[in-house]
């Protein structure tokens, strides 16, 4: 599969990073944009979000807050190198059900006032869903975690499979 | 679609998020102490990471056990083959040595017939031309020829 295998066990930040580098990203940019939106209200004069713009400044404050704690423990999950990997992904899942929902929320505020512009509430449900996918694939990832941990410990060996 | 419903959709949006981990860390506290499986670790992920590089190494000898048993049953083709054109060397080579017997013996008749022929050829005409020459074997006449008497 072309994908990429870090070098070093556990693997490096910048090697998380390039593993999954959409996810990453898309967190980031999820920083900066929870940053955009909260400061929304209180600097009418940037026009950071139009959309938001037409309602109440505390629903900026909250998607803004949500995206922002969302993104960053999804950050945090994703590059940390602590030894319970199990807590790592809990962190990562949890950031990243806050950040789906606030992209959610983003596009739904946009599709409402700008309807015609998919281009711009359509790009927030593909992070919403680059979100979710993200919380399935954390989900199959410990699991199969799991499952191999068990197959190891209980067989003690991996068993030889025989042609004949 | 009024502000109010847009509010609530955007609500409920939220809400969802900030409600899924929290049911989800819920559900795992809540949860038996023996269902719950014991946090992953590093070492698991290394123990994980040597189980997938072993699992790599018994492929490739398993690959290259069904190559061996490929090459072993083509050697053991080889090999009847190479039987069967043996068998059948040492029978051309039974058959060559019977026809050169043949030969031989064919040699030794020609060569004697050879010799015989040669002595009649040089020995019977002085025979003959001599004073007393040998008779002839008693069951051949001699023609008499016509006009001699």
């Amino acid at each position: 599969m072309s994908i990429y295998r870090p070098g070093h066990e556990p693997p490096l930040w910048w090697e998380r990073w390039l593993s999954v580098p959409g996810c990453a990203w898309v967190a980031a940019w999820s920083i900066v944009c929870a940053a955009q939106i909260g400061a929304d209200p209180f600097i009418p004069r940037a026009l950071f979000s139009i959309a938001l713009g037409h309602q109440p400044p505390l629903i900026a404050l909250t998607i803004g807050g949500v995206m922002g704690a969302g993104s960053v423990l999804a950050l945090a999950g994703l590059l940390t190198r602590t030894q319970n990997r199990s807590r790592a992904w809990a962190i990562e899942r949890a950031g990243w059900w806050l950040t789906a929902a606030a992209w959610c929320a983003y596009a739904i505020a946009v599709m409402f006032v700008f309807p015609g512009s998919v281009i711009s509430w359509g790009s927030s449900l593909m992070l919403t869903l680059v979100g979710l996918t993200r919380i399935v694939t954390l989900s199959l990832i410990e699991r199969d975690a799991v499952r191999l941990r068990g197959a190891v410990a209980h067989k003690g060996q991996v068993e030889v499979v025989a042609d004949e | 679609m009024s502000e109010e419903s847009i509010v609530t959709l955007i609500g409920m949006a939220l809400t969802a998020g900030v409600l899924a981990p929290i049911i989800g860390w819920l559900n795992r506290r809540l949860g038996g102490d023996k269902d719950r499986p014991a946090p992953v670790t590093t070492a698991d992920a290394e123990a994980t990471h040597a189980h997938q590089s072993q699992q790599l190494v018994l492929a490739s000898l398993n690959g290259l056990a069904a190559a061996l048993k490929q090459e072993q049953e083509r050697t053991t083709c080889l090999e009847g083959q190479l039987g069967t054109e043996r068998t059948e060397r040492a029978r051309l080579g039974r058959i060559v040595e019977e026809l050169r017997a043949a030969r031989d013996q064919d040699g030794a008749m020609i060569r004697t017939l050879t010799t015989w022929a040669r002595d009649v050829h040089t020995r019977w005409p002085a025979l003959r031309l001599s004073e007393t020459p040998p008779p002839l074997p008693e069951n051949i006449q001699p023609p008499e020829r016509p006009g001699v008497s």
